[in-house]
């Protein structure tokens, strides 16, 4: 049972990571960002040729950075250009994106998948309550679940912090106060462009790598958004938590029903609470 | 106004007339057949979606087969020539494909689909469009089954014919207590069924039998429910396998068994991906093999390494093989008109990679051997080291009894 507890909690994470920066730039842009898989995707190949080039530690601080100066130039460029017409062009734009990227990292890359090797330091099991448990696994854990306490404690204690969390619940009013409402958005979109890089580094050495990883991967990202709520980065902390361990309760209890649980877990949440877990409340 | 008006019913006339003569003409290539005719191929591969890496190998092949051709002078003097589309992986995206290539391009070949439901989509509009298909990876068995047509040929193993390569490899080893996890699909479920019967009737244990969803991407529940102990039988191809042996490893789970055998997940792309040492001694089938000790697999592995530089993968291999049934087909019939070289494929034995080969006349299923190969370390890489071929009299010794071929 740790076993099971310890693989939801991996995959859980891994989503959270990725979830965390789908509902930031949610709830401030009102934007639903189909590029986001695209970006985790171009994030994973980025950090393959990173460690095959350096070494992972040098891929988990580049390509971070990397998606995040992405991000800001998507903001700037994109959707701050775009803020002002209807909601499809946001949808039209970062779906293209998704095409744009998937065909950059095919020719650069190839369409074969490819795999990577936890670094030396990470490879290995380690003795966890009693079972052995691979330590790269434990390492995602560990990270995800740091980033994202900081990010919460960044947002609830920072000054831009609390600009965020302006601009989110109210854009005009926010603005009205002297709120640079531009500049939080740049920094937001920075900030989830990066930590889908930061989870698809992650993902290099626990997954496969494959032009295709992140279309697979969005639609549970997306799941865990409205699971969550619109916009709330708490809520889908906790939906992503909730998806990885259902997934892997299920695929030991029912694993033929294993591939609808993340479907039936949207399917009652929008029954029975529509709102998602924390409703918009951003942090 | 008057003037506009006119002129714009000249040009409707002119262009009404320009689609007459044009109609006549492809009407005209499509029953008649001169030194001078193309061999007008349609490749439709997936070059998009989960099973874009598969398109592009198939594409190679192709390819590949149909330079050598030209560079030799053609067929019978034929020259080949490919018109390309993308079939995003999906049924309604084969059947777009191939329809815009056989309507625009006047091609009467298809070749380079991957998946049983694309395969499947396209098969019944070949009558109708005078078209013929090679099947070059689709495993499902209704294919030359249940919904078997005169236009479609497959030149690579059936589901069925996987299963009984798969039992033949059990048959060879000792372990007497099994773990199965098989794709949760057509592919993995007849896979998983025949490895249960296959240690039912060598008297052997079958103890977790697990199946995963398409595109699983984290093995690691299924992983931590399997014994390590005996010998596992693995049915998962493309990134599921990649996936599955990656983290298995990483658990510590696979080193465990004594036996790995796997229907063939182990493929040339899936060991480069993966380019583990620890899965030497691993067992793995396939319908072909780069390392196949046939003459005719032998002198294409040579000439295409001379070309490229690496070794040819499964699938460049198989879409190799179809053009090579193809180009068969034209010799036979002395024709590019594909009701003829239809007919002429009919029971016609021939060369290929695959050595000397039968295209099955009851439900045109390819009599070829099929491999049980070993990872070995192979030219700076990984690799299905050929250890047994299966003939074809052995593993599909009768045609498919559902296939009820219609009257061409």
């Amino acid at each position: 049972m740790a076993v099971q507890l310890l693989n939801g909690l991996a995959f859980g994470v891994l989503l959270l990571v990725l979830s965390s920066g789908l509902a930031l730039i949610f709830g401030l842009r009102g934007v639903v960002n189909f590029a986001h898989g695209a970006l985790y995707m171009l994030a994973a190949y980025i950090g393959f040729s990173a460690t095959t080039h350096l070494s992972f530690w040098a891929a988990l601080v580049i390509t971070p950075l990397a998606l995040a100066s992405l991000g800001i130039v998507l903001d700037r460029y994109g959707l701050r250009f775009l803020s002002h017409r209807a909601p499809l062009d946001m949808v039209l734009l970062t779906f293209g994106l998704t095409f744009v990227i998937t065909d950059l990292v095919e020719t650069v890359w190839g369409e074969q998948s490819r795999s990577l090797d936890p670094t030396a330091a990470l490879a290995g099991s380690m003795s966890v309550f009693g079972v052995r448990y691979p330590t790269y696994r434990l390492f995602l854990i560990a990270v995800g679940l740091l980033v994202c306490v900081a990010l919460v404690v960044w947002l609830r204690l920072s000054r831009t912090g609390l600009y965020i969390r302006a601009s989110s619940s109210d854009r005009r009013v926010a603005a009205v106060f002297g709120v640079d409402v531009d500049r939080a958005s740049a920094i937001v979109v920075g900030l989830g462009s990066g930590l889908a890089g930061l989870a698809g580094v992650l993902a290099g050495p626990y997954l496969s790598l494959s032009p295709n990883m992140g279309v697979e991967i969005l639609i549970q990202t997306f799941i865990v958004v409205v699971v969550g709520g619109l916009g709330s980065l708490g809520g889908a902390m906790i939906a992503a938590l909730v998806l990885g361990m259902a997934n892997a309760i299920a695929s030991v209890g029912f694993p033929s029903l294993s591939a609808y649980v993340p479907y039936a877990l949207m399917l009652v949440m929008l029954l029975l609470r529509p709102q998602g877990f924390a409703g918009t409340r951003t942090a | 106004m008057k003037i506009t008006t006119r002129r714009a019913a000249a040009r409707a006339l002119a262009a009404l007339s320009a689609l007459t003569l044009a109609a006549c003409a492809g009407g005209a290539a499509s029953t008649s057949s001169s030194k001078n005719d193309m061999i007008r191929v349609a490749v439709v591969t997936p070059q998009s979606g989960s099973f874009a890496a598969f398109g592009t190998e198939q594409r190679e092949g192709v390819q590949f087969a149909a330079a050598e051709a030209n560079k030799n002078g053609g067929i019978d003097g034929h020259k080949v020539e490919l018109y390309l589309a993308d079939s995003h992986g999906t049924p309604e995206g084969a059947v777009a494909g191939a329809q815009r290539l056989v309507q625009q391009q006047n091609t009467k070949y298809i070749i380079g689909l991957v998946s049983t439901p694309e395969l499947g989509a396209v098969e019944p509009k070949l009558s109708a469009w005078n078209a013929l298909m090679f099947g070059t990876q689709g495993q499902g068995d209704a294919l030359t089954g249940e919904s078997c047509v005169p236009g479609f040929f497959r030149v690579t193993a059936n589901d069925s014919i996987g299963v009984r390569t798969l039992a033949a490899a059990l048959k060879t080893f000792k372990d007497k207590q099994w773990d199965s996890i098989a794709m949760d699909y057509s592919y993995g479920q007849a896979s998983a069924a025949g490895v249960e019967a296959a240690l039912k009737q060598d008297g052997s244990g079958l103890g977790k039998k697990l199946f995963s969803p398409v595109g699983t991407t984290d093995f690691g529940s299924y992983i931590s429910q399997l014994s390590g102990k005996g010998g596992i039988a693995v049915s998962l191809s493309g990134t599921d396998g990649i996936n599955f042996f990656k983290q298995s490893l990483q658990f510590g789970l696979l080193q465990k068994y004594n036996t790995v055998l796997a229907n063939t997940g182990l493929q040339t792309s899936t060991l480069a991906a993966l380019n583990e040492p620890r899965l030497v001694g691993a067992w793995g089938t396939n319908t072909w093999l780069p390392t196949a000790d046939t003459p005719g697999s032998k002198a294409f592995v040579a000439a295409y390494k001379a070309a490229k530089g690496k070794l040819p993968s499964e699938n460049i291999g198989n879409g190799y093989l179809g053009m090579q049934t193809l180009f068969a087909g034209i010799r036979k019939a002395r024709s590019t008109d594909p009701s003829a070289v239809g007919k002429a494929l009919n029971g016609l034995t021939y060369d290929s990679i695959q050595g000397q080969v039968t295209m099955s006349a009851a439900d045109h299923q390819i009599e070829a051997p099929t491999y049980i190969g070993r990872v070995e370390k192979y030219e700076g890489g990984y690799q299905l080291v050929a250890k047994q071929a299966i003939p074809a009299s052995e593993n599909n010794p009768q045609a498919n009894p559902a296939c009820k071929m219609p009257q061409q």
